[in-house]
């Protein structure tokens, strides 16, 4: 079935077109329709991003393509949020949570649609042709729009030609069409005041080869702030984890930009954001350690046996229990004068940068940036290669972690200025960087579990049978971790290698010339 | 896909009232159904109010050019394949060209990625037509009034059967326009509905289906269930899981 949509807009509204049609063809009106849908989607768009949508209409989910067509359909009315295994067991369920992993799914979107079908009919009576008037309202975002009227075409098999008259009239009134491309969802949500897919947890700017590094550092930095000060309200509300991981990459990625290029920057001002932004690393850190361990919850039951787990279960209980207490003790961080300051200060500094020259700037600032970058990517390049070569499987976990510092350095060096080299060259070079990042990353990952492990069986006071399961599951749990640890361990060597190949250094070469 | 063929060799046995009413039920139930009016009083396309294209004929139909030609209903998931006065000849065109005897089927088989359900509304004779429309179809559907005269041509039909080598299991049977108070009809239930040809559901005789030839639809197509509607959703059901449809 083909259909065509048309823009309603001005005063007259469809009366012209009315006027001709029905001196055409009879007209039959359907009693007008209204329908509330309510559309879900996780903060980084992931289900868009795999061409779907999750829609509550009435009492029940769908699942439908970027166009509407329904997928999967299954009863259930969550409300504001909600975490895929919070829905009915099923393939929608399923199919969601394949899709969005982690993260919850939050109302960003309440179409209220208002449909009038009118069928146009020959002298039969017969059916030939199908409009539906739509319009209705977008709310969301802190906004309620009024969109603009469509009026829907629908064709009927075999009665082309009378499709086409109508086609006809209605270019004959000069009503325009609406584009293919764009969907209701998609007009929906401009007409909240966003873009589809307006945020994602990658870094990407767009950096002209002839800026200077000022231009560059306060365009780099706003972009951090906004990837911020979007994940910010999230945090506050605590509705996934990954808010705060988004949160706290923004930050790490700022303060790697800052220790990398603090010389370029002026003076003593730079060394107050780079405190502030420890304290703000610091103040963040421990919920997302925890957030981190209850993630993995699922994992550590598997790797004990059946009698251990019950402990562990309790291990958990008192793990959620801190969260919460850390998390309050965050929140009153994030909600103090220092934070709303640090970040008004940070973004007016920012802003200067390029304005104005302020006292005690460098001439570094109105160099070109892309020979800096250069510079510094081939210094990290060259260290890493240096440092991971004297080191083997066998060397100490404090060598291991400081390689991977590092590697994080030299990777956020490459997201900062990927746009002033060639794409797939850059590509292929973070891919390789990755390939060791993983290794030594995995390798982290658990020598700090291990430590935690470690401590928390140190802590546990008392002789409660409670206490007993606790401490033999985390034993297991050490255990099993330190297999792990040392398999990932032993892959050192051959990973470094693959990085640090003759041929990936020569090609390293040619993309930074 | 699936081919049922709704076809007596008597008329005025509510054939056409089942097609219809049994395309609508499918419909209803998700199968994407294609009606095609075989007959070149072309009642049933009366009752969907709709008339061939100009340019149709039974050549065209023969020939295998379908797609132009199907007209969607005012029903979801209904087209119509409407007849065309040329259809008297239908059984002529079919021995002309020595057709297959399953020239019908391998016509609509063209269809198959596009409908789940082809009903044909057969004529109400014995031709060649009905020697194809045996041949092709997976289920050939008989409307019987019970008295001794439809008894007698659904015998006759059952013949034309063991003729062309089809298998007598493809032969359904239902009892219509049954009026219970008349004892000829009584009698002749009790003795046939033991068969396992006939089905167990019956379609009485009602004025609403009548009526049809005013309204223009349906029996299902109204705001309130009625009896006639129950019955031929029931007779569908029924239909579905002797044919094994789902």
């Amino acid at each position: 079935m083909s259909w065509r949509e048309f823009i309603v807009d001005g005063e007259a509204g469809l009366d012209p077109f009315w006027q001709r049609c029905s001196k055409m063809y009879a007209l039959r009106e359907h009693p007008l329709k209204k329908q509330n849908e309510h559309y879900y989607e996780s903060f980084d768009w992931r289900l868009y991003s795999k061409g779907y949508l999750c829609k509550k209409w009435g009492k029940n989910l769908y699942l439908t393509t970027i166009e509407g067509d329904v997928q999967l359909t299954e009863t259930g009315e969550p409300g504001k949020h909600f975490f895929p295994r919070e829905l009915p067991e099923g393939q929608l369920q399923n199919s969601i949570s394949s899709i969005v992993g982690v993260r919850a799914l939050s109302e960003i979107l309440l179409l209220k649609k208002s449909s009038t079908q009118f069928d146009l009919l020959n002298k039969d009576g017969k059916t030939i042709v199908r409009l539906f008037y739509e319009h209705g309202q977008a709310i969301g975002n802190g906004v309620e729009e009024q969109l603009v009227p469509v009026l829907r075409l629908v064709e009927i098999k075999g009665y082309e030609k009378a499709f086409n008259k109508i086609l006809d009239l209605v270019k004959e009134v000069g009503l325009p069409e609406l584009s293919v491309e764009q969907t209701f969802f998609q007009r929906a949500i401009i007409a909240i005041g966003r873009q589809v897919k307006d945020y994602n947890s990658g870094f990407s700017l767009l950096l002209e080869n002839d800026i200077t590094f000022n231009t560059a550092a306060g365009r780099i930095c706003l972009q951090l702030i906004r990837d911020m000060e979007a994940n910010y309200p999230g945090v506050l509300a605590d509705i996934d984890s990954e808010f705060l991981h988004d949160f706290r990459v923004a930050i790490r990625r700022t303060r790697s930009f800052l220790s990398q290029f603090k010389k370029a920057f002026p003076g003593e001002e730079i060394q107050f954001f780079q405190n502030e932004l420890k304290w703000l690393g610091s103040l963040t850190g421990p919920v997302r350690d925890l957030d981190v361990y209850l993630l993995d919850k699922p994992k550590y039951m598997s790797m004990l046996p059946v009698e251990l787990q019950p402990g562990l279960e309790e291990f958990f209980i008192d793990l959620e229990k801190m969260r919460f207490r850390l998390l309050e003790e965050m929140h009153k961080g994030l909600m103090s004068e220092r934070y709303s300051s640090l970040m008004s200060e940070w973004k007016i500094f920012l802003k200067n940068l390029e304005e104005e020259r302020p006292e005690g700037q460098t001439v570094d600032g109105d160099q070109l940036c892309r020979p800096m970058a250069i510079k510094k990517i081939r210094k990290r390049f060259e260290k890493i290669l240096k440092d991971g070569r004297e080191l083997s499987s066998q060397s100490p976990n404090e060598d291991l972690h400081r390689l991977r510092i590092q590697g994080k350095k030299l990777r956020y060096l490459l997201e900062f200025f990927s746009t002033l080299f060639i794409e797939e060259e850059i590509e292929y070079f973070r891919k390789q960087l990755k390939k060791l990042q993983n290794n030594l990353g995995d390798f982290n990952d658990i020598t700090v579990q291990l430590e935690m492990l470690a401590q928390s069986q140190k802590a546990l006071t008392g002789r409660s049978k409670r206490s007993i399961a606790i401490a033999a599951a985390i034993g297991g749990l050490i255990t099993h971790l330190s297999e792990e640890h040392e398999k990932i361990r032993k892959k050192y060597e051959e990973v470094f290698d693959t990085f640090a190949s003759q041929k990936n250094v020569e090609k390293f070469h040619d993309t930074l010339s | 896909m699936k081919i049922l063929a709704l076809y007596c060799s008597k008329g005025g046995v509510g054939k056409t009232a089942a097609s219809v009413n049994l395309a609508y039920a499918a419909a209803q139930q998700g199968y994407a159904t294609l009606l095609c009016d075989l007959d070149p009083q072309g009642a049933s396309s009366y009752y969907f109010r709709i008339r061939p294209k100009k340019k149709f004929n039974s050549n065209k139909l023969l020939g295998g050019k379908l797609d132009k030609f199907i007209r969607g209903t005012d029903f979801d998931d209904l087209d119509l394949l409407p007849a065309h006065f040329s259809h008297r000849n239908l059984d002529l065109e079919l021995d002309r060209d020595s057709r297959s005897a399953t020239h019908l089927r391998d016509i609509l088989m063209t269809k198959k990625s596009a409908y789940d359900l082809v009903l044909l509304d057969c004529p109400p004779n014995l031709t060649l037509l009905s020697e194809n429309v045996i041949a092709s179809a997976d289920m050939v559907i008989s409307p019987v009034i019970p008295t001794t005269l439809s008894i007698l041509s659904f015998e006759q039909l059952l013949k034309l059967f063991q003729k062309t080598g089809s298998d007598t299991k493809k032969a359904h049977a239902f009892f219509s326009m049954v009026e219970r108070r008349k004892s000829m009809h009584s009698s002749i239930i009790s003795k046939y509905r033991k068969y396992r040809l006939f089905m167990k559901s019956m379609i009485p005789y009602m004025a609403e289906v009548e009526k049809m030839g005013i309204t223009r639809k349906p029996v299902g197509a109204t705001l309130k269930r009625t009896t006639a509607a129950i019955a031929y959703d029931r007779l569908w059901k029924e239909i579905e899981s002797r044919g094994q449809l789902r």
